[in-house]
């Protein structure tokens, strides 16, 4: 409704459209101003696509003077990145669009994406959750689409029949590292249905492993964090991932998988089918995962629940999100800026509803009203202890922001220094201390700084 | 390629102005000639103005963008051989990707020429059914790449895989195939053999080329099967060798698909192949003027052992016709 009441002109056409009701989307209301047409492009499955695609229609419908055409590429490997090149090389970018992060930040500091600085104020970390303000320099990118923090799923029968209680939803509560290996234990059961504690153990005949968690950054960099590690020093001119802290942590990662035996390694994994197909077929007790599979584990019909992270010192977690931009190319920012924000809003899309998004505004996570709209909605798919392990997790227990958004040439030094090296660890071929340092030496000539 | 038809070429698009040069080239032509001339040249021109327009125009621009740092979204600032000199003394990666990619053709281009030769061999004797099994070592061919790249994820796997499931059987340890990083070479290697079936139809068609009488006199001279494979099919075959040698050689430099399906360039950098080390500079990296730096990097290599082969081939091909 802001588009009517911003334009004189339509104040009466308005009225008349909402006395109609279906009268609003006919073309009689687009000659009463000068059209603007958008093009957004955007990624996801099916159900993604065809839930943006009606919240597109809808915008459409009561916009008349603002059309948006929505463009769905798919993300296969970096098809959409290549896609949004040579749209970009060839002056035919979309207005609006999502973004890679590594992208994000390159391309915002070629020029290629609008600074929203004007339109969102300077103080944007008021309104917004830090983990989703994308900012290179003095280019504000503006927002993520929406949120998702890093959490433990769990099939609650494995759970009971093992007498293992829960994980903790509260972070307050949250198992130290110690606890979360040893419950892993007794949930991870052989094929004669013995646990890992038993002497007569067989780790190579698992039948239930007691968690997965998944090998990427997400997976591993939130218990640095909590044991007080970092990604880079201050000034990001080395990375500091062979501290003390952050290879103990990564150390317990590896021993989960080759001294606990409660975790299946990576070759097991890449044949294993995704966490929530194997929590409902009971090969998998607790899976490490982004909040965005609630709306996978809703739809399996088993008796799952959602927790907090263990922890080493502090019970932190990270907060993932993805750039929503506006491309400096477009013609009209203001109307697109409304798209903007009109896409990430609970109340329109209903992709925050069936968990797959959490919204990036604090107010959403505070008010009750706005709980409403997502996670307390009628019909929503969180289980009830989201109102902990998500709402009060992402508000208070993400304090800082993932090294995505701060490091410069993160991409090259997380594809070249970083990830063989992590695989290297999980593949048990080398000691966290030693596979770190090489990371660490390898990524030297690749930092740049930070934002 | 317009060079070929200079002559009429030049007389057809210089008509109005150079008619004193061309009536001799004229005169000695028939109008029927003539008017075919004209006609291929309207037919070619499609082609001739896709090869300009699609591949000589983006090859040059390559090679002026890999002397900047364009990053495709950007502004290209020239850096002259910058990106050449970051290749060779400060990218760990570059030698790391040539040396998996110069592995990998080393052994895969012999043990498939081996394979696809041994299977033409077979596939050229008088047997029953004959139709039957050249469709059948033909058929992985047609198969979709990605397809079967799919199935060889799964014959590899070491847990519930085909292939540890038969080496299991026979008590053989379990390999890690493409999951370990000294595996993935040789994996990808025995992957390809699969893919033999274009290089064995050529072998066969070299086979049956091959002049009867030849073995009808080794025959009448007492010769065994080895000694014809030896000093008559082998020599005779020479030319196709040299053929599938430089298509598999070229092919086997630019493998792509492997890695970007079932590997990603792991574990551990193992299976970096080196067009999908450039692949990934262009596009994950968004270093699209050392990506090109990369690709004709590729180029100078790929040219480079090409003239070897061929300047050695005249020692070892034998043609028919002779030398002249």
């Amino acid at each position: 409704m802001t588009t009517f009441s911003r334009r004189k002109a339509l104040a009466l056409a308005g009225a008349v459209a909402l006395a109609t009701g279906l009268a609003a989307a006919t073309p009689v209301l687009a000659q009463d101003c000068e059209k603007v047409d958008l093009t957004f492009t955007f990624w996801g499955s099916v159900n993604e696509k065809n839930d943006i695609e009606n919240a597109v229609k809808n915008w459409n419908t009561n916009n008349p003077c603002i059309q948006v055409k929505p463009m769905h590429i798919p993300a296969t490997g970096t098809n959409y990145v290549q896609k949004l090149t040579t749209m970009i090389a060839s002056n035919t970018a979309p207005d609006i669009g999502y973004l890679g992060e590594n992208q994000a930040f390159q391309w915002a500091t070629e020029g290629k994406i609008l600074d929203l600085s004007p339109y969102m104020g300077e103080t944007p970390d008021q309104q917004y959750i830090k983990s989703t303000i994308y900012k290179a320099g003095d280019t504000l990118m503006g927002t993520g689409l929406a949120t998702g923090v890093m959490l433990i799923y769990y099939n609650k029968d494995v759970f009971d029949a093992a007498g293992v209680p829960y994980p903790p939803a509260k972070a307050d509560e949250a198992w130290t590292w110690q606890q979360f290996v040893d419950n892993a234990k007794l949930l991870t059961k052989d094929r004669s249905g013995k646990n890992a504690t038993d002497p007569a153990f067989d780790p190579n005949a698992i039948d239930t492993f007691g968690v997965t968690l998944p090998s990427w950054w997400g997976g591993w960099y939130p218990y640095v964090m909590s044991n007080g590690g970092q990604f880079a020093n201050e000034d990001g001119t080395a990375l500091t991932l062979n501290s003390p802290e952050a290879v103990e942590a990564l150390q317990g990662f590896q021993d989960l998988i080759y001294v606990d035996h409660v975790m299946p390694n990576p070759t097991q994994t890449s044949s294993l089918p995704t966490g929530d197909v194997l929590m409902q077929s009971r090969k998998v007790a607790m899976s490490m995962d982004g909040m965005w599979r609630v709306t996978d584990f809703a739809k399996l019909g088993i008796n799952w629940g959602v927790g907090v992270l263990p922890k080493w010192k502090t019970a932190e977690t990270v907060v993932l999100s993805v750039p929503k931009v506006i491309f400096s190319q477009t013609k009209h920012p203001k109307e697109a800026y409304e798209f903007y924000k009109y896409i990430s809003d609970p109340a329109q899309v209903g992709l925050f509803k069936s968990g797959l998004w959490a919204p990036h505004e604090k107010a959403y996570f505070t008010e009750p009203d706005l709980l409403k709209t997502w996670v307390q909605a009628e019909g929503s798919a969180y289980p009830p202890e989201a109102m902990d392990a998500i709402v009060d997790y992402t508000l208070n227990h993400a304090p800082q922001q993932a090294p995505v958004y701060q490091l410069k040439n993160i991409g090259q030094i997380m594809s070249e220094a970083v990830e063989p090296n992590i695989q290297q660890i999980m593949n048990n071929k080398a000691t966290a201390q030693d596979a770190m340092d090489k990371a660490v030496a390898t990524a030297q000539p690749m930092m740049q700084g930070r934002w | 390629m317009t060079n070929s038809s200079s002559p009429d070429g030049v007389m057809l698009t210089e008509r109005p102005s150079g008619r004193s040069v061309t009536t001799g080239a004229r005169a000695r032509m028939s109008p029927r000639r003539r008017s075919e001339i004209t006609w291929a040249l309207i037919f070619a021109t499609p082609a001739i103005l896709g090869f300009v327009l699609l591949k000589a125009m983006p090859i040059l621009f390559s090679l002026y963008i890999s002397m900047t740092d364009w990053s495709a979204v950007g502004d290209a600032h020239w850096v002259g051989l910058d990106n050449f000199e970051k290749m060779l003394f400060a990218d760990p990666l570059f030698w790391r990707s040539l040396q998996v990619t110069a592995y990998y053709t080393l052994v895969s281009v012999p043990v498939s020429m081996a394979f696809a030769f041994f299977l033409a061999t077979l596939l050229n004797q008088r047997i029953p059914g004959l139709g039957i099994f050249r469709t059948i070592f033909y058929i992985p061919s047609i198969v979709p790449i990605i397809a079967s790249t799919v199935i060889w994820l799964w014959m590899f796997n070491p847990d519930f895989g085909l292939f540890n499931s038969v080496l299991g059987a026979v008590g053989i340890p379990k390999l890690q195939y493409i999951f370990s990083e000294d595996q993935v070479v040789p994996s990808l290697v025995f992957m390809s053999i699969w893919g033999v079936g274009p290089m064995m139809i050529i072998f066969l068609a070299g086979l049956q080329e091959v002049p009867k009488e030849l073995y009808e006199a080794a025959d009448i001279d007492g010769s065994n099967a080895w000694h014809k494979l030896v000093h008559i099919t082998l020599p005779m075959m020479t030319p196709t060798i040299l053929f599938n040698l430089m298509i598999s050689m070229v092919a086997a430099f630019q493998t792509f698909v492997q890695p970007f399906i079932m590997t990603n360039g792991g574990p551990n950098n193992g299976s970096l192949f080196f067009v999908f080390w450039i692949y990934r500079k262009a596009f994950q990296d968004s270093q699209m003027g050392y990506a090109s730096a990369l690709a004709w990097a590729l180029f100078i290599i790929i040219s480079v052992l090409s003239y070897l082969i061929f300047r050695t081939s005249n020692k070892w091909v034998f043609y028919r016709g002779g030398d002249d």
